[in-house]
């Protein structure tokens, strides 16, 4: 098993464990709610959603609502699974090392 | 990529405190619902007692059973539509069992004691349990929960009729306020 490399990075791995927490397939959440969980500003937050977007880790819906314009995030299935086995992954280092002491 | 065991600790930590500042704002939308229907019904509970004082008690009994109903309906709904979502209910089930067990002794005290006393006892206790129930649940509702109590020790200094109305904006002041909050703070679909 190896680890993802465009999970791990440090805002990357919050949004997707944000992402996950929000349980069903279809949920979703708002940018700037999004953007507070994780701690990152507008402009780091934008380039890592696409980044993930990229991937085909998550999917981002633009929409306006009340006649503002609003932009919900969501993890794909793909994603999903990607986190598992990246969260896996971390275990099995943790467990390895600790069978080696 | 290969990590270490140090580096893949800090990652899974960093993981988990995500989730639970999630899952901890999912929870606050949820229960902002809760709190206005509690509001609104407190203020009516209130209102009934000052216009038409002979149907206090049987008043707060329909409202009671009223809230606990529509309670319920709402937690339903929430976990038909987020099943794995079970704290809601463990939660919100204890704060209906304190609000009965503080309707079932207000009920048999209440022609025996004070009725300033009454007014103060029953809201003290919910906003007692709000207090408990935010070691789990998160510090708003700890902070929510000692203003409340605070509102209700300032309202005990107040007599009639400032009594009724000071509980029934300090109350349902502080449920509204709070649920309008926490629909800003958590996350709404």
């Amino acid at each position: 098993m190896s680890g993802n490399d465009v999970i791990h990075q440090a805002i990357r791995l919050r949004i997707m464990a944000a992402l996950n927490a929000l349980g069903s397939r279809t949920a979703s959440i708002e940018f700037t709610r999004l953007r507070s969980l994780v701690g990152a500003t507008d402009g780091n937050l934008g380039a890592h959603i696409e980044t993930l977007e990229k991937a085909g880790y998550i999917v981002i819906d633009k929409r306006f609502e009340d006649r503002k314009p609003q932009t919900r995030v969501r993890m794909s299935p793909a994603g999903r699974r990607a986190f598992a086995e990246h969260v896996a992954y971390l275990r099995e280092i943790i467990d390895s090392s600790q069978s080696e002491q | 990529m290969t990590l270490e065991s140090r580096e893949a600790l800090a990652s899974l930590q960093d993981i988990a405190d995500v989730e639970k500042r999630t899952r901890e704002a999912m929870f606050y939308s949820g229960c902002s619902m809760i709190f206005i229907l509690w509001g609104v019904l407190v203020a009516c509970g209130y209102g009934l007692s000052f216009w038409h004082p002979g149907w206090t008690r049987i008043g707060w009994l329909v409202i009671s059973i009223v809230g606990c109903v529509l309670t319920a309906l709402i937690v339903a709904m929430r976990l038909r539509s987020r099943p794995g979502e079970a704290r809601d209910w463990r939660i919100i089930s204890a704060m209906v069992a304190l609000m009965i067990y503080g309707a079932g002794w207000s009920w048999v005290l209440g022609p025996v004691i004070p009725r300033h006393l009454i007014y103060a006892f029953q809201p003290s206790l919910v906003m007692l349990g709000m207090v408990l129930a935010g070691f789990w649940v998160g510090r708003f509702f700890v902070a929510l929960g000692l203003v409340g109590l605070a509102l209700i020790l300032i309202g005990e200094t107040q007599s009639e009729p400032w009594l009724r109305l000071w509980m029934a904006v300090a109350q349902s002041g502080t449920l509204i306020v709070g649920g309008l909050w926490l629909r800003r703070i958590g996350l709404a679909r």
